[in-house]
């Protein structure tokens, strides 16, 4: 934030002083003729030079603005822009139209939009340890874009593996039960779990929906217990 | 003659701002079967349907949407039934966008969403169903994933114009990976 705003009070006084410079010199230039009407009143050696000394001002500006940045990035309202100066973070992009010179930063655009994800028949063993499948659907969303840019090569496939990863911790220590409010208890717990380990690299994922649960029936006795 | 010099660079000088700041005037055409929508400092303006709009395009953007129905089709998945049997299915449908706008913000691969919404849903009434449900009440459950899928699909802005088990079949007692599981330990 505050490198930005010093940014941007840079070129505004480069801005400033550019313009400053171009108005008194064309002011001096012109106030050096006593008559009332100046432009009349140059003689064609002056023009020439009035018309050099500007040809040189604009050149120079325009080479300036040229200078200044290569391509323009345009970041939509889903979209951040994750901007490297040099290497190393600079700041956050929101929506907008930006200038960006590829020879001096690297902007990286990260979509915001939620990613559907499928988790198919994962074969778990629960707290009792029945064997149960379950799959579940959800919405993967990119929730620091700074630390998933940095993070993660790729923010959802590499987020698959640590969903995958949370969700069987978090299955092994639940008992399996398919009734509805079960069901959605384990929801709630798996979108906790999985949040807390992907909060780590920037990512969450919201909307989770159990859309299948099934566990085998603990069997009783195994020739250990009562007897 | 200075003042022309003044005001000829000037004029360029005001050109070159003009076309670094705001790009320049691009046309884009929309298809028939397309529609866009308009983008400005990268805050959304509004739709735009077929045929050729002008744009600034260093401050505007149309993101382009095709709005032709998209097909789907699944078939050999398997799903655990209440009663503990595996059951096979696959199905076929059609969606297609209703609401461009709705749509481009449901996820970040728009033509995903319909297949994303049909998979839950058919899987989640299927699990819910026991194995002689699934084999008389066939067309009972069908209902029950299209009254299932289609306000989820209205909410992302999709209408659902197609829903058919194509494929629907009791497989065996107990999930594929369970059998292998007990297999493994009993070794």
């Amino acid at each position: 934030m505050y490198r930005t705003a010093c940014a941007q009070l840079r070129i505004f006084f480069q801005a400033q002083s550019i313009f400053t410079l171009v108005t008194t010199l064309t002011a001096s230039f012109l106030s050096s003729h006593p008559s009332t009407n100046r432009l009349k009143a140059m003689n064609l050696g002056d023009n020439i030079w009035a018309a050099i000394l500007f040809a040189g001002l604009t050149a120079g500006i325009l080479a300036r603005i040229y200078r200044q940045g290569g391509v323009r990035i345009f970041i939509t309202d889903y979209q951040r822009g994750v901007r490297f100066v040099q290497g190393s973070f600079h700041d956050l992009l929101g929506p907008g139209s930006f200038a960006s010179n590829p020879k001096r930063e690297q902007v990286t655009i990260v979509d915001m939009r939620p990613q559907p994800i499928l988790l198919e028949r994962l074969q778990f063993q629960d707290a009792v340890l029945a064997g149960a499948v379950i799959s579940i659907g959800a919405e993967l969303i990119v929730a620091d874009p700074v630390l998933a840019v940095t993070n993660l090569k790729n923010p959802l496939a590499d987020s698959m593996t640590i969903v995958r990863d949370a969700l069987r911790t978090v299955l092994s220590k639940t008992v399996a039960e398919p009734r509805n409010s079960a069901r959605q208890k384990a929801a709630t717990d798996i979108e906790l779990a999985v949040n807390a380990d992907l909060a780590k690299v920037g990512m969450r994922v919201a909307n989770v929906e159990i859309t299948e649960l099934w566990s085998r029936p603990a069997k009783s006795s195994l020739g250990v217990g009562a007897n | 003659m200075a003042f022309i010099a003044i005001t000829f660079w000037l004029l360029v000088l005001a050109l070159v701002l003009m076309q670094k700041y705001l790009g320049k005037p691009t046309n884009v055409t929309l298809l028939e079967y397309q529609h866009g929508i308009l983008y400005k400092k990268g805050k959304l303006v509004r739709e735009v349907g077929p045929g050729s709009i002008r744009v600034w395009a260093g401050m505007e953007k149309v993101i382009i949407l095709d709005m032709r129905p998209v097909q789907l089709s699944f078939d050999n998945r398997a799903v655990a039934l209440t009663d503990g049997s595996t059951a096979v299915y696959g199905f076929s449908g059609g969606a297609k966008i209703r609401d461009a706008r709705k749509a481009l913000y449901s996820g970040q691969n728009y033509s995903q969403a319909t297949a994303f919404v049909m998979l839950c849903c058919t899987r989640l009434v299927l699990n819910g169903s026991s194995s002689s449900n699934v084999q008389i009440n066939r067309a009972a459950i069908e209902q029950q994933i299209v009254d299932r899928a289609k306000p989820k699909l209205e909410a992302m802005g999709f209408e659902l114009l197609s829903f058919r088990l194509t494929q629907l079949s009791i497989a065996a007692s107990a999930p594929r990976g369970e059998r292998k599981l007990s297999a493994s330990s009993a070794n």
